[in-house]
């Protein structure tokens, strides 16, 4: 079986993370003979999370998960020998990439002449209810020998579920301090975050470093941290560093290795799920503030986890949810007033937090591999 | 070409060799990026309904259609009749063919039925039509805010929520696109 996937990296890294991701869990799941090709169009974006590729290569293949994956730079696909251009069994088109019409024309051929095809929407993850009615709709092409179906990953049982690897990397941990914190959000002003971690830390005579990532939070973390530590004098207790974007393996073993993050969008979110660690999520922003939507509906599936610790759990879910919300209604598209954030929380309760943590994490990875739905789904249609 | 942001309930529209009628709209989801509809859709060329979802983007071919007015005479069962206005000609759609039409229409009504190649495939109706309740438990008086709602079923069959402060017997405003109260009317 041949499976293609089309990736469009929109407008951060966030769409090629996940296919890169999806590539790696699909051949640890897939029969021996899965061939795997991906079609990206950033090959800049690819590099920052794999250093193996060639940013100037119109084909390369790279090893993944114990196999190889062969990437195709999409504007370069015309220049393909036929070989490298045989049509695929499956076409994976990742978050409304269209696959080209070079390659789907000769795709369609194929459908049309030899065994039944199929085109996958692989959608955005969420844990909304519609997740599950959406999910394996089939979104009829009318094209001979053509399925087309709508593929929703999500936390709910009949959903997609969600993209990671079994494979985890050992973790990582760099400094000596006490607390091991990351920041990697959307644009955000972080003056709570660090007001309140100046307090927690100094209460428990503690110290902690803090990995302010490269991206969209950079400069917003920086200068609130700039701004508090005028406004209060030295904090010896916090470690800043301005921390250069590293590949996903890298991040993948900070995660694991730290206690609290800060995360965004999809990949950095099911990565801090799967590491079981106390985590904050900003949702990507959407109109009329419709990522508070979103960011309930995560926490609707998440609640059941804290009711199994009893009034002390509902109690912390209850304080958890408000920051949840508070972070993400402080937002560039709202000009409401949001209620302060109190980050403290996620630091009191550290203990109950990852044990909670660790019970969903171990659920969600025995039950909701998105790979493995994927390709059950697949071979249920006979491909 | 026409796009799946333009479909509505009665649309004919062509995906590849497929000719499908949607018959129901059931919601729009909205991700990052892009939104995706879920219809009921009838396959006219084999005549199956299924479920399906597209993106809004998508693009469909327009089916060229007759559209005649003709009159809902009455129904048995699930057949409707309908009477050509021009030619008086008796034209039978089954009920799975109309959508939710039979919610909102009654007998000597005049509707646009669809035609393609030659058989009726769907009603177009307008977007709003006056019905009356013919149940509904009694109204409170003094609440007039609409926003407390109550169940009631119409003179067509259909069941529908209407504001506390509504009346048995009274008239309505309904819009058909989504099946929703819009306002008491004086008849």
């Amino acid at each position: 079986m041949t499976i293609d996937v089309v990736c469009h990296v929109v407008d951060n890294y966030g769409d090629i993370a996940v296919v890169w991701r999806l590539a790696q869990a699909l051949l640890e799941d897939g029969p021996e003979d899965l061939s795997l090709r991906l079609l990206v169009d950033d090959w800049v974006s690819f590099r920052a999370l794999n250093p193996l590729v060639d940013p100037e290569a119109a084909v390369q293949t790279l090893p993944c998960a114990g196999r190889t994956v062969t990437a195709l730079r999409v504007s370069a696909l015309d220049q393909l020998d036929n070989e490298r251009r045989q049509a695929a069994d499956v076409l994976v088109e990742a978050f409304g990439a269209p696959t080209p019409v070079v390659w789907l024309e000769p795709f369609l051929a194929a459908a049309a002449e030899g065994r039944r095809r199929t085109i996958l929407h692989l959608e955005y993850l969420t844990a909304e209810t519609w997740s599950e009615s959406y999910h394996r709709l089939p979104s009829p092409l009318g094209r001979p020998g053509v399925d087309r179906f709508f593929f929703v990953p999500g936390f709910r049982a009949a959903a997609g579920g969600l993209v990671f690897t079994d494979y985890q990397p050992a973790p990582l941990r760099p400094g000596e301090e006490d607390w091991l914190m990351t920041l990697f959000s959307y644009e955000h002003d972080f003056t709570s975050f660090w007001e309140d971690l100046a307090e927690f830390l100094e209460e428990r005579k503690q110290s902690a470093r803090v990995l302010v990532f490269g991206g969209r939070s950079r400069a917003g973390a920086l200068a609130s941290w700039e701004r508090v530590r005028a406004h209060r004098g030295p904090l010896p207790s916090i470690t800043v560093v301005d921390q250069p974007f590293v590949d996903q393996e890298t991040y993948t073993a900070l995660v694991r290795g730290g206690d609290f993050h800060v995360v965004r969008g999809e990949e950095s979110l099911v990565q801090a799920i799967l590491a079981g660690h106390p985590f904050l999520w900003q949702a990507y922003l959407q109109p009329e503030g419709h990522q508070r939507v979103k960011v309930q509906a995560l926490l609707e599936v998440w609640k059941p986890w804290f009711e199994k610790e009893g009034p002390q759990g509902v109690l912390v879910y209850e304080k958890v949810a408000r920051e949840f919300d508070a972070f993400n209604e402080r937002n560039a598209n709202s000009d409401a007033d949001p209620p302060r954030e109190r980050y403290k929380v996620f630091w009191e309760y550290h203990d109950l937090l990852t044990r909670i943590g660790h019970a969903w994490a171990s659920e969600l990875r025995k039950s909701s591999k998105l790979s493995r739905k994927m390709l059950d789904f697949l071979k249920s249609s006979r491909i | 070409m026409i796009t799946a942001s333009e479909l509505k309930v009665g649309t004919v529209f062509k995906a590849g060799t497929e000719v499908l009628v949607v018959q129901k709209l059931e919601g729009t989801k909205t991700g990052r990026n892009m939104s995706v509809t879920k219809l009921r859709v009838k396959n006219l060329l084999t005549g199956t309904t299924a479920e399906a979802g597209y993106r809004l983007s998508d693009s469909f071919e327009e089916i060229e259609l007759d559209i005649k007015k003709m009159n809902f005479q009455y129904n048995t069962g699930d057949t409707f009749h309908f009477m050509d206005n021009d030619s008086y000609e008796q034209f039978e759609i089954e009920r799975e063919d109309l959508g939710d039409a039979p919610n909102f229409i009654w007998e000597g009504m005049d509707v646009e039925i669809v035609f393609y190649e030659g058989k009726p495939v769907s009603v177009k109706l307008p977007i709003l039509v006056d019905r009356q309740v013919v149940y509904c438990e009694p109204g409170i008086k003094g609440d007039t805010s609409g926003r407390a709602m109550k169940p009631a079923k119409l003179d067509t069959g259909y069941e529908i929520m209407i504001p506390l402060f509504c009346e048995n017997g009274e008239w309505i405003r309904v819009d058909t696109r989504d099946g929703t109260y819009k306002e008491r009317v004086k008849k």
